[in-house]
C-alpha cells in the first residue's frame, strides 16, 4: 500500500473510530458517518478516475516491448 | 439536535448543488464579516476591561508557539503522505496554521446556546493566531525545509518576499483590524455602558451569523466542486488536518489552564483553516503557489467538517477531559 492510499485508510479508520470511542449522542454520529461516506465515495471516485490513466500507461508499455521484440 | 444556524448553511450548499444561486451579494457579504468580527472583538473585550494584560503573555506565547507549529505539520503531512510540491504545500499550510473567524464565531454562538462559558480573552488568542502561520508558510516554501520527505521539488520557486506591501497584508489586514477594532472600541462600550450599542452588537449576532451562513454554504459547494485533482488525498487531508489541530488546541489549552469551553473555543481556533486573510497576503507574497486548491480544501472540506462534526466533537472531548 503507498503512502497516500495509507494515509487515507487511516482516516477513514479514524473517522469510524470516533463514535465508538465517544460513545456521542446520535446527530454527531450521523453526521460523522455521512463524512465517512464522502471520504469513501471520493476515494473510489478518485480512484476510478485515475485507472484510464494506469491502464493507457500499462498499454503503452505493452506496445513498446512487443514493438521492441519485432524489431 | 442540528443547530438551526447550521441548516442555513446546508441550505446555501444543497442549492448551490442543484443549481439554485443563493449567493448574496459581494457587499453584503461583506458587510455581514464586517459586523460579525466587531461583534466578536466587542464580545471578547467584556472581561478585558479589568484584567491586566501582563498576565496574558504566557498564553499569548504558547498560542504563537502553537500558529507555528501547525503550519509545520500540516507541511509534513501535505509532502510526506500526498507528494504535494513544496509550494503548494507550503501555501495550504500557511491557511491551515491560521484561523477561521466563521468558525469561531459558529463555536460562539453554540456555547452561548449551550450555556458554557469561556475565558473573554479567546478573541485575542484568535487575532494573533492570524499571523504566525503566513512567515511559517513563507519560510516554508523559501527554505525547503524538510525537503527529503516528498517526491516533489521546489523547481521554479520565485517569491516576492516580505515587502513592505506583504507585511502590511499580513499584519494589518481587514480581519486583523476590524477584530482588534471591535475589542478597542468593545472595552468602550463595556466602561461607559452604551447598552444600545451593546445591544446591537450581541443580540442579531446568531441571526446575522445564520444570514452569513447561507452565504458560505454556497461558497463551500462551489469550492468542492473545484477539488478534481487529487481528490481523496485532499478531502483526507481537509478531515485529518483539524482533528490534528483539535488535539493541538487542547494541549495549548491544558498548558495555559483554560476551562472547558476555552479549551473548546481553542482547539476550533486549531481545527480550522484560513480562507479571507491568509490566501490574501499568499497572493502578495508568494504569487506561484496554487492558491485555488489551498481554498477550495479550507472552504471545501474544513469548513463543512469542523461545522457538521468538528465542533460538537470538540465540545464533547472538552466537557469528557475537564
Amino acid at each position: 500500500m503507498d503512502r497516500e492510499a495509507a494515509f487515507i485508510a487511516s482516516v477513514v479508520a479514524t473517522l469510524t473510530l470516533i463514535p465508538i470511542l465517544l460513545d456521542t449522542h446520535s446527530s454527531l454520529t450521523a453526521a460523522l458517518v455521512v463524512t465517512l461516506s464522502v471520504v469513501i465515495v471520493t476515494f473510489i471516485v478518485d480512484r476510478r478516475v485515475r485507472r484510464p490513466d494506469v491502464g493507457a500507461v500499462q498499454l503503452c508499455t505493452i506496445q513498446s516491448q512487443s514493438q521492441s521484440r519485432q524489431h | 439536535m442540528l443547530d438551526a444556524a447550521l441548516a442555513f448553511f446546508v441550505l446555501g450548499a444543497f442549492a448551490k448543488l442543484v443549481n439554485i444561486d443563493l449567493r448574496l451579494p459581494a457587499p453584503i457579504h461583506d458587510a455581514i464579516t464586517a459586523y460579525l468580527l466587531l461583534a466578536i472583538g466587542i464580545k471578547g473585550s467584556a472581561a478585558l476591561v479589568d484584567s491586566d494584560l501582563y498576565t496574558l503573555i504566557d498564553d499569548i506565547l504558547l498560542v504563537l508557539a502553537m500558529g507555528a507549529l501547525l503550519p509545520l505539520l500540516a507541511f509534513a503531512m501535505l509532502r510526506y503522505f500526498g507528494s504535494v510540491g513544496q509550494v503548494d504545500a507550503a501555501a495550504i499550510a500557511a491557511h491551515y496554521g491560521s484561523v477561521s473567524v466563521a468558525t469561531y464565531a459558529i463555536a460562539v454562538a453554540v456555547m452561548d446556546s449551550a450555556a458554557i462559558t469561556y475565558e473573554a480573552h479567546l478573541p485575542l488568542l484568535l487575532v494573533i493566531l492570524e499571523v504566525p502561520a503566513i512567515f511559517v508558510g513563507l519560510w516554508l516554501a523559501r527554505a525547503g525545509f524538510l525537503k527529503g520527505l516528498g517526491a516533489a521539488g521546489s523547481a521554479g520557486l520565485q517569491s516576492h518576499g516580505l515587502d513592505r506591501e506583504t507585511l502590511r497584508e499580513i499584519l494589518l489586514n481587514k480581519g486583523v483590524v476590524l477584530l482588534l477594532a471591535g475589542i478597542a472600541i468593545g472595552t468602550l462600550i463595556h466602561g461607559n455602558g452604551d447598552s444600545a450599542l451593546k445591544a446591537f452588537f450581541t443580540e442579531p449576532f446568531k441571526g446575522v451569523l445564520a444570514f452569513f451562513l447561507l452565504d458560505m454554504g454556497v461558497m463551500a459547494a462551489n469550492c468542492a466542486r473545484e477539488l478534481k485533482q487529487r481528490l481523496a488525498f485532499l478531502v483526507s487531508f481537509g478531515i485529518a488536518m483539524p482533528l490534528l489541530g483539535a488535539v493541538a488546541g487542547f494541549a495549548t489549552a491544558a498548558l495555559i489552564g483554560l476551562s472547558a469551553g476555552g479549551s473548546a473555543l481553542l482547539a476550533v481556533l486549531g481545527a480550522s483553516a484560513s480562507y479571507i486573510a491568509v490566501p490574501a497576503a499568499l497572493r502578495q507574497a508568494l504569487p506561484q503557489a496554487n492558491g485555488g486548491m489551498a481554498i477550495a480544501v479550507a472552504l471545501g472540506v474544513t469548513f463543512p467538517f469542523n461545522v457538521m462534526v468538528g465542533i460538537p466533537l470538540y465540545l464533547h472531548l472538552a466537557q469528557l477531559l475537564a
